[in-house]
């Protein structure tokens, strides 16, 4: 990649996973609002607004930190599985998709009650307090992930390597 | 990025790579406890996640 290209993807890189971070925290925030709340319309609130987050904004930002960070790896001289940290960032990034996309169920489940005003203060207690472990897990994997582009721990993979040696032998 | 020196053999694996995988291990298996004890996957994914976990059925 160009360094002109190379800039806009980790522009790109950076606003998706940041960005994913900032709607995690907020949609915490509701969490923690929904499920300690009295008031049946707060509750009701936070719940919608909560559905609408996750598909419309969190989903989004947490496909385009994926596919960005994927293009980042694999256009630069870092590559996808030379160097331990871009693994465990790539681990991550996927294990949280993944349990995104599986609590998009019951996000749905207490939007829908929500709506229909059937969500007492007590009701689906279980799926709540699991919206709340989700979200604040997944906003510490993230800030393990921006930690670890950071810091970029030392560490070549043996691939990354076997890889470096051919470089060096491809110099000489 | 600095190059390390040349070598005949890859290096080992760091420390802090095998504390990560560790704590790595250890989460992946209290997530699938936790959801496991609390009535599985089976009606948690919608359908766009449900082939991801098909074995869990």
């Amino acid at each position: 990649m160009s360094l002109r290209l190379r800039k806009l993807a980790l522009i790109a890189h950076i606003t998706a996973s940041v960005g994913w971070m900032g709607a995690d925290a907020a949609f915490l925030a509701l969490a923690v609002a929904g499920l300690t709340t009295q008031d049946a319309q707060m509750m009701q609130a936070a719940y919608l607004a909560m559905q609408v987050a996750a598909w419309y904004v969190i989903v989004p930002l947490s496909l385009a930190s994926l596919l960005t960070g994927l293009i980042q790896s694999l256009g630069t001289k870092w590559g996808l599985l030379r160097h331990y940290w871009i693994v465990f960032k790539l681990l991550i990034n996927v294990f949280a998709n993944v349990a995104l996309l599986i609590h998009t169920q019951p996000i749905g489940r207490l939007a829908r009650a929500a709506a229909e005003s059937a969500l007492a203060p007590g009701a689906l207690h279980e799926a709540r307090l699991q919206l709340v472990v989700a979200a604040g897990g997944g906003l510490l994997l993230l800030l393990v992930a921006t930690t670890l582009a950071v810091y970029k721990p030392r560490g070549l993979t043996p691939y990354g390597w076997r890889k470096l040696q051919l470089e060096r032998i491809a110099r000489t | 990025m600095s190059l390390p020196p040349d070598r005949e053999t890859p290096p080992g694996i760091p420390r802090w790579v095998k504390a990560f995988g560790l704590i790595v291990i250890g989460l992946l298996l209290l997530f699938v406890i936790v959801h496991r004890l609390g009535g599985g996957f089976r009606g948690h994914a919608p359908l766009e996640a449900s082939f991801l976990l098909w074995s869990w059925e």
